[in-house]
This record gives C-alpha cells, sequence and structure tokens, in this order.
C-alpha cells in the first residue's frame, strides 16, 4: 500500500507538471501572434513590448515554458495586467469561496443522491425506482446554469428566501451559509442524479451477490441488510467516480457563480477574460487543473482504502 | 473480394434500418426523443415561416412585456418578440454543435485510428496528451482557449471539437484495439490489403454505429456547453440569438422580467432530454444488434 | 412420539424463464429425524440445490414455490410470512452454502458478520458476544481465533472459510443444518476434516443434517440416510447402508456403478448413456426412461408412482406390482446397459 502510495502521488506530481507545461504552450498553439492574442483589442506597440517582456516571448519556447513552471512552483504566477496584484494573492482571495462551493455540493450531492440511489434499488421497477430514474436523467441533462437560474428566480426573486446575491465572510457563519445554499444547491442537483443512477446499479449488481444471500439465510434485517452489507460494496465504485466528478463540479461553478454573484474562481476567470487579463485566466485554470489533479488523487487513494481486499494485499494469507 | 465482411455488415444494418426508427418510438422515452427533434428540425428548416416576427425586429415601447396574445412568449428588453428568437435561434444552436460534435468525431476518429491501429509509440503519445487535454475539466478548457481565440460563434465550434474530441478518440481506440483481433483483418493483410484500405473498408464501417450513439448522446452536452459559454458571453455575440445569448440578456433583466429566463430554460431543458433520450433509445437498439451485423 | 423435525410433503418448485415454466423439483416428499443426518445426492441440475434454496425460501426472483408443505417442528414454513421466516432462518434452520468465499461479506470481518448474525436474533447480551464467537471459532477448529475473528474473509484459507460458515450456522445452535456441497470447495484432507466436524457437532449438539451433495463416497461416509434425485423427483430413498449394497432404481445403480472403485481398479470407468433430459423438455412419464437399461413400453407411457414402506420408496414401475411391468414389453431402444 505505501509502495502504491509513493507511485501514485509521484505520478500526480507529473500530471501537474505536464498541466503547466501544456498552459505555457497554450499561448503558442494558438494562431497569431501571442502578445496580441492576450492583448486582443487593446494592443498598441508599447502594451505589445511590455507584454513580450513580461511573457518573455522574446525567448526561445523550451525556456519560456521552463521560466513559467519554475515561476509556478516558487509560487509566482504573474501580475494582473490590470492592476499589477500578484496573481497569487487574487487567486488566494478566490479559492476558498469556490472550494467551500464545490464541497458544500459534493457533500449535497452524496447526502441525498446515496439514500435515493439506495431506495430505488429496494424496489426494481417499482413506482419509487421509475421516478427516481426520470428524475436522475433530467437533473444530469440539465445545465448547471440553467438550475441555477431557476433556483435564484424561485428562491430568491419570487420567494425571498435566499439572497440572490453576493458571498458573505467567514467571520459571519449563518450568513455565509445563507450565501451559499442557492449555488451549491444548482451544482449539486446534476450530481444528485449521477449518483442516485450509478449507486443504484451497483446496489442491484451487490443485492445479486451470494454474500446477501447469506445475510438473508441468517435472518438479517432488511434495513441492516441494504446499509450495512450492501452498500459497503456498492459504494467503492461510486467513490472511484468522485474524482472525475469534482472537476465537473469546477466547471459548473463557474456558471454558478456568475449567476448569484459569488467571489471565486468562476467569477475570477470571466472577469479576467473580459478584461483580456490574460495571466490571471492563466493562473485561475492552472489552480483549478491542479485541484482536480489533487481530487483524482484522493478519490483513487480513498477507493483502494475503502475496499478491504486492495487494502490488505500485503498481508493477505 | 467477395470474402470482405464490410458489405455484409452494411447490408445488414440497411435491412433493419426501417423499423429502427419504429422501434424507438414504441419506449415512451424514444418517443419523447423523436418528437423533440423531429420538431427541433422542423424548426430549423421553417423558421422564418413558423415564427411570428424577425427576430431582430425591436419594438421598444413593449419591451420586457410578459406573454401577451401579439407576443406569446413575451418580449426581451428592445422589444425584440421571445418566440421568435427562440425559434432562430435553434438554428444557432445547430450550426454551433453540429460542426462541433462532427469535428470532435473526425479528429477523435483520426487520432484513434492510428493509436489503435498503429499502436506502439503512437498509441503511448495519443493517450498522455489525451490525459492532459482531459486533466482540465471541458468548460475551463474552452475558456482558456477562447480567451486567447477571441469570442465568436466560429471559435466555439473549434473550442468544443478540441474539448469532446479526446472521448472520441479513446472510444476509437478501443474500438479499434478489439476489430483488429479479427481473423479476417489479418486474411486481408496477407492477400496484400494495404493499410488505409484496410482501415477504410473493413475497420471504419464495423466503429461507426457506437460512435454514431455517442455522436447522438454528445449532441445535446454541445448544445449546454455552446448556451453556457454565450451565456457567459465568452460564444456568440449578440445580437445573434443564440439560446445562451437570450439567457444572458435575460438574466441582466430577471428581477423585472424573468420570462426570457424561464421560456430558455424549457428549451434548453426539453432539447437536451430529447436528445438525451432519443441517443439512449438508439443505443438501446443498435448495440444488441450489433453483435449480429458485425460478422 | 418420533415426530420428524421436518416434514417435506409434495413440493413442486418452478421457475419462471423465457416465459416458460421450469418445473425444477416435482413432487417431493421426505421426512428428517431429529439429530439425523440425511443425504440428498443427485447429478448438477436434479433440484438438490433448489430444494436447500426453497427450505429458507431464499429462491431468486423467477424461483416459485407452487405446492406442498414444509413441515418444521409441526408447522407449515412454507406459509409464513416475513418476520416468521426472518425468525427462523438461522436459529431454526441453518445453511451452510458451496463456495465461502462469494458466501462471506468481503468489506466485513470474519467477527462483524457472525456479530451481525447474533444481534439478528437478539441473543444475549452485547458484551459476551465476542466471547461467544472466539469459543466457536475455537469449536470449529480455526486456530488463533481470537486474532482471525478480526480478518476479512479473504484473508483466510478456502478450508478456514468454510469453517467460519459452520462457525456462523452453528452459532444459533440450530436443530437443523441444511449443507449444500459444503465439501466441494475442498480438497480432500480438508473434506475430511470438515465431515468429521460435522459429526462430531451432530454428537454434542444433536443437530440434524441435510447433507446435499453429487458425490457419494462422501455422502456414504457421512449420512445415515439417503434420497436420490434426478430431473427434479426422488427416485429412491433409504438407508445409506441398503442403497449402497442393494440399490433398487436403475439410476441408482447406474450411479454407484460410475463410482471409481479401488476393487474395481484396472476396469473401465462406468457411465450412463445418454444426457439428463433439460428440464424444459422432460420426456413423459419416466424420467429416466430413455437412459435405463431396463426400460419397458409402460415406462415411457405411465408415470412411475413413489411407492414403498416409509423412508424406502422407489419410483420405478419395476417395484410397482400394480405397474404392468413385468406384462409390458421391453423398449425396443433398450441397449446393454451400464456394467
Amino acid at each position: 500500500m505505501l509502495q502504491y502510495l509513493i507511485t501514485r502521488i509521484g505520478m500526480a506530481f507529473l500530471v501537474a507538471v505536464l498541466v503547466m507545461v501544456l498552459l505555457a504552450l497554450l499561448v503558442h498553439v494558438v494562431p497569431g501572434d501571442p502578445a496580441n492574442a492576450v492583448l486582443g483589442q487593446r494592443s498598441t506597440p508599447e502594451l505589445v513590448r511590455t507584454v513580450r517582456e513580461q511573457m518573455g516571448l522574446d525567448k526561445s519556447v523550451p525556456v519560456q515554458v521552463a521560466q513559467f513552471v519554475g515561476h509556478a512552483f516558487r509560487g509566482d504566477l504573474g501580475r494582473d495586467v490590470v492592476s499589477n496584484q500578484p496573481v497569487t494573492r487574487l487567486i488566494r482571495n478566490a479559492l476558498p469561496h469556490t472550494v467551500a462551493l464545490a464541497v458544500s455540493s459534493l457533500a449535497l450531492a452524496i447526502l441525498l443522491g446515496i439514500p435515493l440511489g439506495v431506495l430505488a434499488a429496494t424496489r426494481p421497477n417499482g413506482i419509487l425506482d421509475r421516478l427516481t430514474g426520470v428524475l436522475s436523467i433530467s437533473l444530469i441533462t440539465t445545465p448547471s446554469y440553467v438550475a441555477g437560474l431557476y433556483l435564484l428566480l424561485l428562491f430568491a426573486l419570487s420567494v425571498k428566501l435566499f439572497p440572490a446575491v453576493g458571498t458573505g465572510t467567514f467571520s459571519h457563519p449563518i450568513d455565509y451559509l445563507q450565501h451559499l445554499a442557492l449555488p451549491a444547491v444548482a451544482l449539486a442537483l446534476g450530481w444528485i442524479g449521477y449518483f442516485a443512477r450509478l449507486v443504484r446499479t451497483s446496489m442491484l449488481e451487490v443485492l445479486n451477490a451470494n454474500y446477501i444471500r447469506t445475510a438473508y439465510a441468517y435472518g438479517l434485517r432488511d434495513r441492516v441488510i441494504f446499509y450495512r452489507h450492501a452498500l459497503r460494496n456498492a459504494i467503492i465504485p461510486t467513490v472511484a467516480v468522485l474524482g472525475v466528478g469534482l472537476g465537473e463540479l469546477m466547471g459548473g461553478a463557474v456558471f454558478v457563480e456568475v449567476i448569484f454573484s459569488r467571489v471565486g474562481l468562476g467569477s475570477l476567470i470571466v472577469e479576467s477574460i473580459e478584461t483580456r487579463n490574460y495571466p490571471v485566466v492563466q493562473g485561475c485554470v492552472l489552480t483549478i487543473a491542479l485541484l482536480f489533479v489533487l481530487a483524482n488523487l484522493l478519490a483513487d487513494l480513498s477507493y483502494r482504502f475503502l475496499d478491504p481486499r486492495i487494502r490488505l494485499e500485503e498481508s493477505a494469507a | 473480394m467477395a470474402v470482405s465482411a464490410a458489405p455484409l455488415s452494411r447490408r445488414a444494418r440497411l435491412a433493419g434500418r426501417g423499423s429502427l426508427l419504429v422501434r424507438v418510438a414504441r419506449t415512451p422515452a424514444g418517443l419523447f426523443g423523436l418528437v423533440v427533434v423531429t420538431g427541433l428540425l422542423v424548426l430549423v428548416a421553417f423558421a422564418p415561416l413558423i415564427a411570428p416576427y424577425d427576430p431582430a425586429h425591436q419594438d421598444i415601447v413593449n419591451r420586457l412585456h410578459g406573454p401577451s396574445a401579439n407576443h406569446l412568449l413575451g418580449t426581451d428588453q428592445l422589444g425584440r418578440d421571445l418566440l421568435s428568437r427562440l425559434v432562430f435561434g435553434v438554428r444557432i444552436e445547430l450550426r454551433v454543435a453540429v460542426p462541433a460534435t462532427i469535428g470532435a468525431l473526425a479528429l477523435g476518429l483520426l487520432l484513434g485510428l492510428a493509436a489503435g491501429y498503429l499502436g506502439g509509440r503512437a498509441d503511448n503519445a495519443l493517450i498522455v496528451v489525451m490525459d492532459a487535454i482531459q486533466a482540465f475539466p471541458a468548460v475551463i478548457l474552452a475558456l482558456t482557449i477562447l480567451a486567447l481565440l477571441g469570442p465568436s460563434l466560429r471559435n466555439v465550434a473549434i473550442v468544443l471539437a478540441v474539448a469532446f474530441a479526446p472521448a472520441y478518440a479513446r472510444v476509437t481506440r478501443a474500438l479499434v484495439l478489439a476489430v483488429k483481433q479479427n481473423p479476417y483483418i489479418e486474411a486481408e493483410r496477407s492477400l496484400g490489403a494495404s493499410t488505409s484500405r484496410i482501415i477504410l473498408v473493413h475497420i471504419v464501417p464495423n466503429i461507426l454505429p457506437p460512435l454514431l450513439t455517442l455522436v447522438a448522446m454528445n449532441l445535446p452536452s454541445a448544445i449546454g456547453a455552446e448556451a453556457g459559454l454565450s451565456f457567459l458571453g465568452l460564444g456568440v455575440q449578440p445580437p445573434t440569438p443564440s439560446w445562451g445569448v437570450i439567457l444572458a440578456d435575460g438574466f441582466e433583466y430577471v428581477r423585472d422580467a424573468p420570462w426570457a429566463v424561464v421560456w430558455t430554460g424549457l428549451t434548453l431543458m426539453a432539447t437536451t432530454l430529447g436528445f438525451t433520450f432519443l441517443g439512449e433509445a438508439l443505443r438501446d437498439q443498435l448495440d444488441p444488434r450489433l453483435a449480429g451485423a458485425l460478422h | 412420539m418420533n415426530e420428524p423435525l421436518l416434514s417435506v410433503e409434495g413440493l413442486d418448485v418452478v421457475y419462471r424463464t423465457r416465459g416458460r415454466r421450469l418445473p425444477a423439483i416435482t413432487d417431493l416428499s421426505f421426512d428428517v429425524a431429529p439429530g439425523e443426518i440425511l443425504g440428498i445426492v443427485g447429478e448438477s441440475g436434479c433440484g438438490k440445490s433448489t430444494l436447500g434454496l426453497a427450505l429458507l425460501r431464499l429462491l431468486p426472483q423467477n424461483g416459485e414455490l407452487a405446492a406442498g408443505r414444509l413441515r418444521f417442528r409441526g408447522r407449515d414454513i412454507a406459509a409464513f410470512d416475513r418476520e416468521q421466516l426472518r425468525r427462523i432462518r438461522g436459529s431454526g434452520i441453518a445453511m451452510i452454502f458451496q463456495d465461502p468465499l462469494t458466501s462471506l461479506n468481503p468489506t466485513l470481518t470474519v467477527g462483524a458478520q457472525l456479530r451481525d448474525a447474533l444481534r439478528a436474533h437478539d441473543r444475549g447480551p452485547a458484551r459476551d458476544r465476542r466471547g461467544r464467537i472466539v469459543a466457536m471459532l475455537e469449536q470449529v477448529g480455526i486456530p488463533d481465533a481470537a486474532d482471525r475473528v478480526d480478518r476479512y474473509p479473504h484473508e483466510l484459507s478456502g478450508g478456514m472459510r468454510q469453517r467460519v460458515m459452520i462457525a456462523m450456522a452453528l452459532l444459533l445452535e440450530p436443530a437443523l443444518l441444511v449443507a449444500d456441497e459444503p465439501t466441494s470447495a475442498l480438497d480432500v484432507t480438508l473434506q475430511m476434516q470438515i465431515l468429521e466436524l460435522l459429526r462430531v457437532l451432530r454428537r454434542t449438539h444433536g443437530t440434524a443434517i441435510l447433507f446435499i451433495s453429487h458425490d457419494l463416497g462422501v455422502v456414504s461416509e457421512i449420512c445415515d440416510r439417503a434420497v436420490v434425485m434426478y430431473a427434479g423427483r426422488a427416485v429412491e430413498e433409504g438407508d445409506i447402508r441398503a442403497i449402497f449394497k442393494e440399490a433398487r432404481h436403475p439410476y441408482t445403480q447406474a450411479l454407484l456403478a460410475s463410482i471409481p472403485s479401488w476393487r474395481r481398479r484396472g476396469e473401465e470407468l462406468g457411465s450412463i448413456r445418454g444426457r439428463v433430459p433439460s428440464l424444459f423438455d422432460l420426456p413423459p412419464a419416466c424420467a429416466f426412461a430413455d437412459r435405463c437399461p431396463h426400460a419397458r413400453a409402460v415406462c415411457r407411457e405411465q408415470a412411475p408412482r413413489y411407492l414403498g414402506p416409509a423412508g424406502q420408496r422407489v419410483r420405478c414401475h419395476i417395484y410397482d406390482s400394480a405397474s404392468g411391468y413385468s406384462s409390458s414389453r421391453p423398449s425396443a431402444a433398450t441397449q446393454a446397459g451400464v456394467r
């Protein structure tokens, strides 16, 4: 297990580096002069010269990439074109709120989606199961911005249950949670549908296993069989998916932050694209990609930890 | 020449095609999907006849009105008829989603064929590149590239094609690897058939059906992604009536006139749901039959 | 007096598959006395595993107890509701399954699974449970029980897993143990150990055992009596020694003749010609007629009756004086049969 841990962390590290390299190269993949691409409408000969110098475009491509990666490792992601603040400071301000959003959405999705899936599996093809199926697909195919907009309309504007705008601060937790509620639900909906479907399929497979038959043969109660004996096994493939889930959640977070005017990486990216503040865009995307790599790593490790057969590989009798 | 299996599989597919749609229509989900997709195609073809107004026609006096006899769905902030804009929007959506999906298919097919058929280093290189691209959430990747290319309809299509291509490449590669095992491929090769002939005549026809179901499932994602990007202002630009643009306009005035948001949201949901159901129904019909069509 | 512990009367079990009804068990009747070890013998597909599952109503979704009575301690468990059934499972009748690896939950320790069984039947105060479990594991011959109790199934060897299953079965002190091929997945040495364990347990706890197996050798080692099944029906029953010395039904005789034997070494292995008929497509009348060296015309026209003194019945026209077998002509298809 320890051996695997080391290997896996090493691999994640390599992917992280590759991501940085790709980002650095991106500017060159696009047709035309990179400096112009970055500046867009704003480009004047002086600005072009400044940007070229800042981005090191006068040096060869491999050197540029190496410089970018090197700087990134030291925590230097360049400076904001507009206000000249270090990009890392902007990200540090925005990141916690995006993480709060992502984590609470995932938590909601797990708390609601998994029991829904288990319930659907208890009476396959029953009314609840079919309803859950239709609901799941509807939730999965609805884009997060549509969900966000409807939630905004229904619960913040028509019936003023929740605030429509803003993030709040961590020092006022209740207020913060109120601002977090609708955005988190909007993001979570798609995932509730996905988890419900996944858990249902997993559970039905597990319920056919011989060891569940044994549990019935010894008179265990239904609830014990479903939630203790079956779910433990069914949850394993679900965890494997969580890493990918977090990545897509980040994508949806961009929309939700814009719709609810929340502070976060998503809003930051959109704002920066509009003001052609490329270093900020690059920094945010790098942060998100690294978070994604981290999430995948954690999901992979948890999955291996949860399954005793894999966890105890070395000590098998 | 008559030995090759390709004509057989094509014939087998053609034989079943007439009844395929009928069989899909028999399931409630499939029927819903067919109705929605057919409806959308009708709107694409006959938009000028169906839409009551020119989507660009402004009537400032009647701006931000709710549904009425004159404007069934209401008007937007410039007095344009929402229904007409939504109807013409179908064309815009498809004008982005279809090329994006076909582009992703073509790109993925090419790369996947190369990786699967050639194997070795080409294969390894491809996997690494695809993994790296998929390390970015699709929306984020799209945003980054759009930041550099600048927002426009054409660029959104390009960006989406690149974002979706890895999925096609992986599926193609897996299918090619499976088909490559078939003894008749080896037989053709020993008869002296050239690589391109083998690929074009034998491999591609056999891997197309599952790829086509992937296309059916991918189209709604492309529509959703385009609408999202345009909603953020990074895709199609106003006044072109992409659903995302209509949504963005509606969002600005959502407190006073929520109609744009409500109707556009419903349209998007119905469209994505319809395509998804149709895609799933098609897959259910095609997949078990694949076993028979492939020799 | 001498009330049988289990009395199966006229049991019919049917599987619904591909739109048709498959008669897995037809008209099965037998008794199990308290403390008796009864063998259920037959080839794969004869219905013996189905019997085990049917007793505890563990049949899959498409299986159905179509007819018959299952009297356990005088009460018909075929008519029990869910809660009554739940209470009897494990504590009145306990089952040991064929494959101990897939029959134990891979994500729970052995101790946790045993504890859940105890908890389901509210046996004893919670703090005593671990002690009882460890004691039982020791009793079934698992070394280092106090350590093994916290291990996962895949950490134990095949023999130990089977012992764990037996421990679970005995934990609740059932009156009847249903053992479905308990030794088939094990090597010969382990087989002997498990059989010895079962014998000891019958001695010390007085547990009756329904021993289901295709292996006649094993059955002869441990069973007091046996019922031979073919194509879902009982064809013969009797004292184990009687069956082995003087089998009456032609199928039983053929089975016995096909056991490799030290005494007959050097001879060609016996086999029964033909194949077990598909349950979808049973021959009318006697199911064994097509393969039977003694078949006559009546065997294809009339279903043979299950007749004889209690506990010694046989389903064959040869022994039924009223069947017209003696006056019936030999079937044209009869050939030189089994040696």
